[in-house]
């Protein structure tokens, strides 16, 4: 893991093309338009917490004014407070990707950046999967066995390390007969000998809430579809982890893509925002590599999300429609078309009980990337939770999994009035997989 | 300067040990704002309550620690950055949007409340505020107030000051006051607003909202050059029709910015205006008849109007744009904000395209037409020295240039730290000397944000104040004579409402002239002895108008030494006075904005006489009749306070000024 956050492999891509961190970050005016889009900013009210004062941490320590080692706990929760939106590039007047420089802080931090536990389980997932699948089990029966309920009663879930187990708690399903009945089931889905469509499974579809798989699978009815189970796509580990790892997982979602499509370059779909924006990102990550870049540009033009395909849930909603709203919120970039798309999916569902949210702080990601400082993310969530209350929402449909999750952990806690679902809930259950 | 132990924990105990902080990357974090200046404070605090401020003030004082206060830090002039160490108040987190009275139209804010903030609470009430900075979505309404802040719409509504009606105000000694502009004796709120927090902290504002007009109508027009687009903004005005704003491109910035935002601006035009009218519909149609006369009458090309809100938003993306076509060229954009009187803007603006060509720099060029103001965004990358002292040295040729016009180096955006040493362009030494004298009274130990405004060695690098006008000569001598015998003084005026007894009278009847009428920058120049009704008469003869009195007995300088007619302080733009040591001081002039230095307008508008001699005033007029019904008030009695007996001393420590106001003692 490199430390030295002036590596020339610290490239980041703004409006301009691909630039190095170092110049990249020279490039803030320090106008501060981008403070009043700061989440963690609006929470906080300190500089530190900005996009801004993110900025200008890695420009100082680029220009060895601070040094890592000088306040790490800090630069720890300047680093992970910073939950990726996006929403200060969309301010910018120079687009500058700030998500990128912080994930560059992020890396350089190293290995204290995530608490062990946690990083061993996004280690896991990338190289065995199997293995991590034991894990979430094994999770999942000691929530059943009370086992969790007992470590909280005790406060053991209080210590630093250990606050994102609480955190997790909510989202994570508890193991029920069903769950494990429509997770069988999609596993042992047959793979096609000739298929036409790729399917690359969220993690929160495959270990969260297979509903999530389950309906996507439906948007595909009548065609052949090739599941990529338990293919990492890199990206948990381009958020917090190894960069090796990274570019391991990247190559092999490349190759297997090219390899399944065979000369058809078939689509490839997922259900989350964050990895259908992270692998339009491969031309990026391979930009250094000139044999791969071709083949990653080629491989993030057949990128779909759900919002791509034909999209008809047809007698969905003979009841009548509740008010709904669109949570466009996710890690990296905006969602930006693909938004959109979903927005008028949603106006043409529920008409005049669609409502349109474009109060800044709506759009505060509900989505599970800020776990490890669970504290702030359940500041954010709950900001989240009250707007869904004062506007009367029954129903937000999120584009990212987590999101949904998460947020629909923090309604049932505090608004059981309303419920949060990912878009591809648009969808019955009682058809086809 | 490191804080001791014993301070830090007094700070810990007063605001909560989370609320202070004294690491390096705190530090670091809060000693820049959008200028070139870095300084790293010693502390930095968060205030979290606003009943925090006078005790943290007093805490402050009582130590002699410097502070600094700072919000959103969006300005360019280095207003934030602790030059001199010190704590840096953070004062963000008081946000809150007290209340919104409609009845009564005013809002009631905290000094953190974001400006957009207010705008969006009073959109669905049918209500706005006035000024409109370009920073408006994330500056905040405290910060707007220290700068004095203005924009676009500044021209019709005015700037921040104009637009607050009352502040609590906590002077550096800790003691809180409630300034009004009405209220008797010197406009401190108005001497306060543009500070840039050197005389003190803001703790709490009540601003003035307005009904958001029903209808607004936007034009785009393209002229064959500056000057014909400049001179149609100034027929504009002369016919009383004043815009809700003006914006303006040169040729070069247009192509810029049609290259990055297609706005579908004509990319050939040598000048283009964006005006914008509000109002009712009759009047909107009205005016815009008037509008296209006009335009037509000085060659425009193209006269584009935006019919539905789709095409209005249209016409204002490019304009919006502007820095962002820069921001996206270079790692540093620098951003001047010169104005100059309506008439020299043609000119300054081709001096400094010759500037900028020659220093071999790239720059686009704004200007808000309506009240000469303009905006060169000079691109850099500081990380290249030979490049950072070139633009360096652009940015003092035009600030010189605009000097040099008459005009000012900073029209909204202030002086802070940046812009220190061309202060000595614009103001001679004594009016600086002025500048210092009021920050002593305001703040001995100089703790409040220290080392801004006031150039440093100024009485070696500004020129000495030359006048040629034989009667001030004359009255400067008087004074400096009597300075000299420690003889008193009480300044009457022809008709003085106060009669005095005093064997020292000292009469400005001999400064009689109206020196001058513009009626291309609507300005009147017009000394302070003339009687109102004089100079009415004059005004009527060359059928202009003016918001005075009508019924006033006495001379302009008693006028507004006396607040009788209050509606006329914030008409004048610029004024020259005698000080009791025989100092001749001139700030202001034919301008519509100017954030350089503390407003000595307002600070001898209700001075009574008692702090200079006011020779002369530069004020706006109008083509139109201006309503002026109405008696004038008479002279307040009022009580020195503090602030009033600080300055005093400091200007006049032998008391050699005495109002009448205060009953005279040496008759």
């Amino acid at each position: 893991m490199p430390k030295d956050l002036s590596s020339p492999h610290f490239l980041v891509m703004g409006p301009q093309g691909p630039r190095t961190l170092q110049n990249s970050v020279d490039y803030c005016t320090r106008c501060n338009a981008c403070v009043q889009s700061c989440p963690s900013y609006l929470l906080k009210r300190e500089e530190t917490f900005s996009a801004r004062g993110r900025n200008q941490i890695i420009r100082l320590l680029l220009e060895q004014k601070i040094k890592l080692n000088q306040n790490p706990s800090l630069l720890q929760q300047t680093a992970f407070s910073c939950i990726l939106c996006a929403r200060c590039v969309r301010a910018c007047a120079g687009a500058l990707p700030v998500p990128d420089h912080v994930l560059a802080l992020r890396r350089t931090l190293g290995k204290n950046s995530l608490p062990f536990l946690l990083q061993m389980l996004v280690r896991l997932y990338g190289t065995h999967p199997t293995l991590f699948a034991c894990m979430v089990r094994l999770f999942q029966i000691l929530r059943k066995s009370g086992a969790i309920h007992i470590l909280r009663w005790l406060g053991v879930l209080q210590m630093p390390g250990l606050r994102w187990v609480k955190h997790a708690d909510y989202i994570l399903p508890s193991t029920n007969k069903a769950f494990q009945k429509q997770l069988k089931k999609l596993k042992t889905l047959p793979e096609p000998d000739r298929a036409d469509i790729l399917y690359l499974p969220s993690l929160e579809a495959q270990y969260a809430d297979p509903q999530i798989a389950c309906r996507t699978l439906q948007l595909t009815a009548g065609k052949q579809v090739a599941v990529f189970w338990n293919q990492a796509s890199g990206l948990f580990e381009y958020l917090y982890g190894n960069e090796t790892r990274l570019m391991t997982q990247a190559k092999n979602l490349l190759t297997r893509w090219e390899k399944k499509s065979a000369r058809r370059k078939l689509p490839l779909l997922t259900d989350s925002l964050e990895v259908y924006l992270f692998l339009k990102q491969y031309p990026l990550l391979f930009s250094a590599l000139p044999g791969w870049q071709k083949r990653a540009q080629n491989f993030a033009s057949h990128i779909k999300y759900i919002t791509d395909l034909s999209f008809r849930p047809a007698a969905a909603h003979e009841e009548e429609p509740l008010t709904c709203a669109l949570d466009t919120s996710s890690v990296l970039y905006p969602a930006g078309a693909t938004a959109e798309r979903a927005r008028k999916i949603l106006k043409t569902l529920f008409g005049k009980n669609f409502v349109e949210c474009e109060y800044s702080r709506f759009s505060i990601p509900a989505g599970g990337v800020a776990f490890a400082y669970g504290t702030s993310a359940e500041e954010m969530i709950l900001e989240n939770v009250k707007d869904v209350a004062r506007r009367q929402l029954r129903q937000v449909f999120c584009l990212s999994g987590w999101a949904a999750l998460e947020l629909d952990a923090a309604l049932r806690r505090h608004y059981p009035q309303a419920q949060a679902r990912h878009m591809v809930y648009l969808f019955r259950d009682d058809e086809r997989i | 300067m490191r804080l001791s132990p014993r301070v830090l924990k007094r700070l810990q105990q007063l605001l909560g040990e989370e609320n202070v902080f004294t690491d390096e990357i705190s530090l670091a974090l809060n000693g820049y704002d959008c200028s070139q200046s870095r300084h790293r404070p010693d502390a930095v605090v968060n205030v979290t309550d606003s009943a925090l401020l006078e005790p943290l003030v007093s805490l402050l004082a009582q130590e002699k620690i410097p502070f600094v206060p700072r919000a959103a830090a969006t300005n360019h002039a280095g207003s934030c950055a602790a030059v001199k160490g010190g704590v840096v108040l953070n004062l963000n987190p008081l946000h809150t949007i007290y209340r919104i009275d409609t009845a009564r139209q005013f809002a009631e804010v905290a000094p953190g409340a974001i400006t957009g903030d207010l705008q969006e609470a009073l959109a669905p009430l049918g209500f706005f505020y006035a000024p409109d900075p370009a920073s408006e979505k994330v500056c905040t309404l405290g910060g707007n107030l220290a700068q004095n802040a203005s924009g676009a719409r500044c021209l019709k509504y005015g700037n921040t000051s104009d637009n607050t009606l009352c502040i609590e105000f906590i002077t550096p000694a800790a003691q809180t006051l409630v300034l009004r502009h009405n209220d008797p004796g010197p406009d401190w709120l108005g001497l306060v607003a543009g500070s840039e927090g050197t005389l003190g902290l803001i703790k709490r504002l009540y601003l003035k909202i307005r009904p958001a007009p029903k209808h607004i109508k936007t034009f785009l027009a393209t002229f064959p050059s500056l000057a014909a687009g400049v001179q149609t903004v100034t027929d504009l005005v002369a016919q009383g029709l004043i815009p809700r704003c003006v914006e303006a491109m040169d040729h070069i910035t247009t192509q810029a910015v049609e290259n990055f935002a297609h706005a579908g601006y004509p990319a050939e035009a040598q000048a283009l205006l964006i005006i914008e009218l509000d109002g009712n519909l009759q009047q909107i149609k009205k005016d815009t008849q008037t509008l296209q006369t006009l335009c037509r009458a000085n060659g425009c090309q193209t006269f584009t109007t935006a019919r539905t809100e789709a095409e209005r938003q249209k016409l204002w993306q490019g304009r919006r744009a502007a820095y962002a076509a820069m921001a996206a060229l270079a790692p540093n954009v620098a951003v001047g904000d010169g104005t100059v009187p309506r008439s020299q803007l043609p000119y300054a603006l081709e001096q400094v395209r010759q500037i900028i060509d020659q220093n071999g720099v790239s720059a686009s060029l704004l200007f808000h037409a309506g009240d000469g103001n303009f905006h060169p965004q000079i691109i850099f990358d500081a990380r290249n020295p030979q490049q950072t002292r070139r633009v360096h040295n652009t940015l003092q040729e035009i600030l010189k240039t605009c000097a040099a016009c008459g005009g000012t180096v900073s029209g909204e955006h202030g002086i802070g730290v940046e812009k220190r040493a061309v202060m000595a362009y614009q103001y001679s030494r004594e009016t600086l000397r002025l500048f210092q004298k009021i920050k002593n009274a305001f703040d001995p130990f100089h703790l409040a944000n220290p080392g801004k405004i006031i150039p440093l060695g100024f009485e070696e690098k500004a020129a000495p104040h030359t006048e040629t006008d034989p009667a001030v000569l004359g009255m400067a001598q008087e004074i400096k004579k009597r300075f000299t015998e420690k003889t008193p003084s009480v300044i009457t005026g022809t008709n003085s409402q106060l009669k005095s007894h005093s064997a020292h009278l000292l009469s400005d009847s001999s400064l009689n002239r109206i020196i001058e009428i513009d009626k291309t920058n609507y300005m009147a120049v017009v000394q302070a002895g003339l009687p109102v009704q004089e100079l009415l008469a004059a005004l009527r003869a060359q059928k202009v108008h003016a918001k005075l009195p009508g019924n006033y007995p006495g001379t302009l300088g008693g006028l507004v030494a006396s607040k009788a007619w209050p509606d006329f302080i914030s008409q004048i733009t610029g004024i020259q006075a005698i000080l009791p040591d025989g100092d001749i001081v001139q700030y202001g002039g034919k301008l519509m904005k100017n954030a350089a230095g503390y407003n000595l307008c307002r600070l001898f508008a209700g001075s009574a006489g008692a702090l200079g001699l006011i020779t002369q005033l530069t004020f706006k007029i109008y083509a139109t009749p201006c309503s002026n019904a109405g008696p004038a008030q008479p002279l307040l009695f009022f009580k020195p306070d503090l602030l009033f007996c600080a300055v005093k001393q400091e200007i006049d420590p032998e008391n050699l000024f005495i109002s009448p106001a205060f009953g005279e003692t040496n008759a």
